[in-house]
C-alpha cells in the first residue's frame, strides 16, 4: 500500500516540510493536528487505517459531528486507527503542489493514499468539486474505473448522498443513512477483500450486501431520449433494489472526548444530539424526511454527557441539537435539569431550533444566566398563513407576534427571522408580505423596547431535494430569484432592519446537483477541471466553469432545476429507499397544492413508510426510544439477512 | 492571605510560568487565551470572569509570542475565586494542560500589584541558524549593531528595528542569541532581525528562554 514515492515528499520528510513551510500560508494552525483529545495510535502496529474527511477547511470540517462520531467509534476498535483530514486552502493548496507534498493526515501527517479506506462526510451538494480535489490532492484516481487493488476505498455518507447519483462515478460505495453501525460492518468486508486477492468488483459485490450500502458501479442507469430516467439496473445479482437506507435503532451514548481545537472554528462548543428526527412534516425539509424515525436520549445521558463533555474538553459552550427542540419530549426538564446543573460553571447553552410559541421564550428564559444574549431566532419560513399551509408550518401570523412581543418583553432586543423564497406557488405578494412581517415585529419591537429593537432578516432560496414531497416542484429561475430579492432589498431598509439573503447562482449550483442524475458527474468533473472548487465560498464560486462545463458535456442546467417533474417520472434516486412510501409524498404534494396541513406525526401517525420498513426494529425497542406507535401486527418470518428490512 | 475583593467576591491572583511547545508554534496569541481557559476549567479551578454584559476569564498572558516561536518561560496572571496551594495550582494545570502547554511555576500575587505588561521589558530568543557561513553571518551581525537605524516597514507602517535589539550575538553551534525590548509599544519581533540578517524566517525557529522583568525593589 506504500505509494508515497509517486510525489516528491516522502512520508518522513512531510513534518520537516511543514515545519518550514507553514509560517509562509495564513492560519497555520489548521494543518497542524496535536490538538487535545486527538488520538494517535501505533502505524505500524495498527492493521487497518481509516482517513475521515470532511472536503471542507479545518474550521468547518472540526465542527462536523457525524465525523467526530466516527472518529470516536473507530478508534475505539482495537487494530483500527482513524485519522482526520480537511481541504487545505487555496494558499496551502497552491504550496502543496509546487512543493509536490502530497495531502497527509492529521494525526501521524500519513498520505491520505496509504490508508485503506478515506472516509468523507458530504452533508450539502457544494462539497462536490473539493472533493473531487482532496482526492486529486490525495493521489487516488478520481474515477472508481481507475481505482486497482492498491488504491485506498473511497466511502462517502451524509444527507446529500441520499442522492447518490451527481458523485456515483467517484466514490466506491456510498452509506445511505446513519454511519454509526454501518462502517464497522464496512470496515470488515474492505479487510477480508484488501488481505485476499479478488478484484475491485468483487469488493463491491460484498459491500453491496450490506444494509445501507450502495455500490455505484454494480448499477447501470438507463435513459430515455427525453432525458429522463428510465430505469437503474443491477448489473450483478448481490446489487440489490432498492437500497434501504440504514438507521441505528436506539441512538448510542453522545461522544464526549471532542478533540479541542487550538485556533477559532466554526462551532467551537460541545455538541450533544437531543434527539434525531422530527415529527413536523414540514414540505421542504430534506432532513425532517430522511431522518425519520424520531429518536430520542433521556435527560440523565444527556446531563452526563455533558458533565462528561466538559471534563474531558474545558469547553465554554454547548449546543443542545435537534431538528425541533421544542418537540423534545421532556424538554422543559431537559432545560431545567441543564441550567440548574451547570448554573455557576459560566456554561453558554445553545438550543437552537425552536417553534414559534410563547413557550419557546419561557424556555429561553430559564437559560438566560447560561446564554448568550444575542438574537432570538424564529424560522417562520413564509410570511402569509396561505404560503404556510403549502410548506406545511402551520403557524398564525398573530402567533406569530404574540411570541415577537414576548421575546422583547423577556429582554432580547434582536429578532432574527429566517424565511425561504421560491416555494411552490409563491407569487411577489408572498414576498411583499415577507418584508411587511418583518416591519410588523419590529413595530412590536419598538413598542415594547424602544428603539434598540432590531429584526435581522435572512431570506434564503428554496431548492426542492430529493425524498421530499416538494421532490416534483420547479425551482425559481434566475429572473424570479433576482426579482424577488430586489425587492425585499428595496423593501428592508431603514433602521433598525438588516436583510441578508443568498447568492442566486449558488443556489443554482445548489439545485442542479441535489436532483441530478449520474450524468452530472461529468459536469462536476468538467467543472472541477476548469478551476471549480469552494464552491461554497461566494468569491470563490465559479458560476462560468459549470456553465462551460455542461456545454461542454451537452447537457442543460434548467432540465435539472426549472422543470416541473410529471408524478409519475422515475427520478435519479428512485432506487434508494429512505423508507418514506412514494405514495406519502405524492399525496402530501397533492395535499400541499390544496393548502391541506399535516398535523405533528406524533398526534396521528400518517404512515410515511417507516414503520413497515422498521416493524422489526420498532418491536425490538418498544416504548418512548421511538416516537412512532408500537407496532401490534404479528411477527413475520425472519428474512435470510437479521436486521435488513425484507 | 492575598486577597482582595470587587463586589463582595474575593480574588486570588496567580503568576504561572509556562512554556508553549512546538505542537503550539501555530496558536496565535488570541487562540492561547482561550486554550488557558479550557485548561483552568478542566482542571475544575474556579476562574474568575469580568463583570458585565460579556462576562470574560481574568486571565492576561504577559507577552506575546510571536507566531512560529517556541517558548520556556512564559507569563500568564490567572485570577481565581479560591485560593489553592501554588504547588497544588501547577500540578492540577499540568495535568488538564493541552499538549505543548508546560506549566512549571505558580506564584500568589499581591493585591494590587501591577500588570504583567507593566513590568516586562524584554524577551531573550535563542535561534538555531544551521547551514550558514559563520564569517558572513557575523559580519552581518557586526554591521547591524554598529548601524544607528534599521529602517523596516511592517504592515504597511515604517519604524525603526535598531532600538528595539537590546543584545545580538552568535554562539556555538550556529545559534542567534537575541535580546529584544518587550514594552508596549516597543516590542521587538525575532522574524523582522532575522529578516534584517538576510536570513529567511520561515523555516527557522525562535525559541523565547526568558521574559525580563523590571526590577521593583
Amino acid at each position: 500500500m506504500e505509494n508515497t514515492a509517486k510525489r516528491g515528499v516522502r512520508l518522513s520528510n512531510i513534518e520537516l516540510w511543514l515545519d518550514q513551510n507553514l509560517l509562509s500560508v495564513q492560519k497555520p494552525g489548521r494543518y497542524t493536528g496535536g490538538e487535545l483529545n486527538q488520538v494517535v495510535k501505533d502505524w505500524a502496529d495498527t492493521p487497518f487505517r481509516v482517513a475521515l474527511a470532511f472536503p471542507e477547511i479545518y474550521e468547518l470540517g472540526m465542527s462536523n459531528l457525524g465525523l467526530a462520531i466516527l472518529y470516536d467509534i473507530l478508534n475505539g476498535q482495537p487494530g483500527v486507527l482513524a485519522e482526520r483530514v480537511y481541504s487545505p486552502w487555496t494558499d496551502m493548496e497552491q504550496l502543496m503542489r509546487s512543493a509536490r507534498v502530497p495531502l497527509y493526515s492529521l494525526e501521524t501527517k500519513h498520505p491520505i493514499a496509504d490508508f485503506d479506506i478515506l472516509a468523507l462526510s458530504l452533508p450539502y451538494e457544494s462539497l462536490y468539486t473539493n472533493t473531487l480535489n482532496l482526492l486529486d490532492l490525495s493521489d487516488i484516481p478520481l474515477l472508481v474505473s481507475d481505482r486497482g487493488r492498491a488504491d485506498a476505498v473511497v466511502i462517502a455518507g451524509g444527507h446529500s448522498t441520499y442522492n447518490p447519483e451527481p458523485m456515483a462515478d467517484f466514490v466506491d460505495a456510498f452509506v445511505i443513512g446513519e454511519g454509526e453501525e454501518v462502517i464497522l460492518e464496512i470496515i470488515e468486508v474492505v479487510r477480508a477483500w484488501r488481505d485476499g486477492s479478488g478484484d475491485r468488483s468483487e469488493l463491491y459485490r460484498k459491500l453491496a450486501t450490506i444494509w445501507g450500502v450502495y455500490a455505484p458501479a454494480l448499477y447501470q442507469p438507463h435513459f430515455m431520449e427525453d432525458g429522463t430516467l428510465d430505469h437503474v439496473e443491477a448489473l450483478v445479482s448481490e446489487a440489490r433494489l432498492p437500497i434501504i437506507k440504514r438507521i441505528v435503532s436506539k441512538l448510542p451514548a453522545p461522544v464526549t472526548n471532542l478533540i479541542v481545537p487550538t485556533i477559532d472554528i466554526t462551532h467551537n462548543r460541545i455538541p450533544i444530539e437531543i434527539m434525531r428526527g422530527c415529527t413536523r412534516g414540514c414540505r421542504f425539509c430534506q432532513a425532517g424526511m430522511i431522518t425519520r424515525p424520531v429518536r430520542e436520549r433521556t435527560v440523565e445521558e444527556i446531563v452526563e454527557a455533558l458533565e462528561a463533555a466538559l471534563a474531558a474538553t474545558g469547553f465554554e459552550e454547548v449546543g443542545l441539537l435537534s431538528l425541533s427542540s421544542s418537540d423534545y419530549d421532556e424538554i422543559l426538564a431537559l432545560v431545567s435539569a441543564v441550567s440548574e446543573r451547570f448554573r455557576d460553571r459560566r456554561l453558554n447553552i445553545g438550543l437552537p431550533s425552536l417553534r414559534i410559541e410563547s413557550f419557546s421564550v419561557e424556555l429561553m428564559d430559564l437559560l438566560k444566566d447560561s446564554s448568550q444574549r444575542g438574537g432570538f431566532t424564529l424560522a417562520p419560513e413564509a410570511a402569509t398563513e396561505r404560503m404556510r399551509e403549502i410548506i406545511n408550518k402551520p403557524v398564525s401570523t398573530g402567533q406569530l407576534l404574540a411570541t415577537a412581543e414576548g421575546i422583547y418583553q423577556h429582554g432580547w432586543h434582536t429578532i432574527k427571522l429566517y424565511f425561504m423564497i421560491g416555494h411552490p406557488s409563491e407569487t411577489i405578494e408572498d414576498v411583499q408580505a415577507i418584508a411587511d412581517l418583518c416591519k410588523q415585529v419590529l413595530k412590536v419591537g419598538r413598542r415594547v423596547v424602544g428603539k434598540r429593537a432590531r429584526v435581522n432578516a435572512g431570506v434564503s432560496t428554496f431548492v426542492p431535494k430529493p425524498h421530499t414531497p416538494f421532490q416534483w416542484v420547479p425551482c425559481d429561475t434566475l429572473e424570479q430569484i433576482e426579482a424577488k430579492q430586489r425587492l425585499l432589498q428595496r423593501e428592508l431598509r431603514g433602521p433598525g432592519l438588516k436583510f441578508n439573503w443568498t447568492d442566486p447562482l449558488e443556489t443554482m449550483l445548489e439545485a442542479w446537483l441535489s436532483r441530478g442524475d449520474r450524468r452530472l458527474g461529468q459536469v462536476i468533473y468538467h467543472a472541477w477541471q476548469r478551476g471549480a472548487k469552494f464552491d461554497g465560498w461566494g468569491e470563490h464560486f465559479n458560476y462560468q466553469a459549470w456553465m462551460e462545463a455542461f456545454d461542454y458535456v451537452g447537457l442543460d442546467p434548467s432540465f435539472y432545476t426549472h422543470r416541473e417533474r410529471p408524478v409519475d417520472e422515475t427520478l435519479p434516486w428512485d432506487h434508494i429507499d429512505a423508507a418514506l412510501h412514494k405514495r406519502f409524498l405524492t399525496e402530501d404534494y397533492l395535499w400541499s397544492l390544496e393548502g391541506r396541513t399535516r398535523v405533528d406525526c406524533r398526534e396521528r401517525c400518517f404512515a410515511c413508510g417507516i414503520l413497515p420498513k422498521f416493524a422489526e426494529l420498532r418491536r425490538q425497542n418498544p416504548g418512548e426510544v421511538w416516537e412512532c406507535p408500537e407496532v401490534k401486527s404479528p411477527r413475520r418470518e425472519i428474512s435470510t439477512i437479521p436486521l435488513v428490512p425484507a | 492571605m492575598l486577597r482582595y475583593t470587587r463586589n463582595d467576591m474575593s480574588y486570588f491572583r496567580y503568576r504561572l510560568t509556562f512554556g508553549k511547545g512546538p505542537e503550539l508554534r501555530f496558536t496565535g496569541h488570541l487562540d492561547l487565551y482561550r486554550a488557558w481557559e479550557r485548561t483552568v476549567r478542566r482542571a475544575k479551578l474556579p476562574l474568575a470572569y469580568s463583570e458585565g454584559y460579556k462576562p470574560r476569564p481574568k486571565i492576561n498572558i504577559g507577552a506575546a509570542l510571536p507566531l512560529g516561536c517556541t517558548s520556556e518561560a512564559d507569563l500568564v496572571d490567572v485570577e481565581l475565586t479560591t485560593s489553592p496551594d501554588p504547588g497544588e495550582l501547577v500540578e492540577r494545570l499540568g495535568e488538564a494542560a493541552l499538549p505543548g502547554l508546560l506549566v512549571s511555576r505558580a506564584e500568589a500575587i499581591q493585591a494590587g500589584s501591577p500588570k504583567l505588561q507593566k513590568l516586562i521589558t524584554s524577551s531573550e530568543y535563542v535561534i538555531p541558524v544551521p547551514g550558514q557561513n559563520r564569517e558572513d553571518l557575523h559580519a552581518r551581525i557586526q554591521a547591524m549593531l554598529a548601524a544607528e537605524k534599521l529602517l523596516r516597514v511592517r504592515r504597511d507602517r515604517k519604524y525603526d528595528l535598531r532600538p528595539l535589539i537590546e543584545e545580538l550575538s552568535l554562539a556555538d553551534p550556529m545559534l542567534l542569541r537575541l535580546r529584544l525590548t518587550a514594552r508596549s509599544g516597543a516590542t521587538g519581533r525575532p522574524d523582522e532581525v532575522l529578516r534584517a540578517l538576510e536570513l529567511n524566517p520561515d523555516p527557522l525557529v525562535p525559541h523565547r528562554l526568558r521574559l525580563i522583568l523590571r526590577d521593583l525593589s
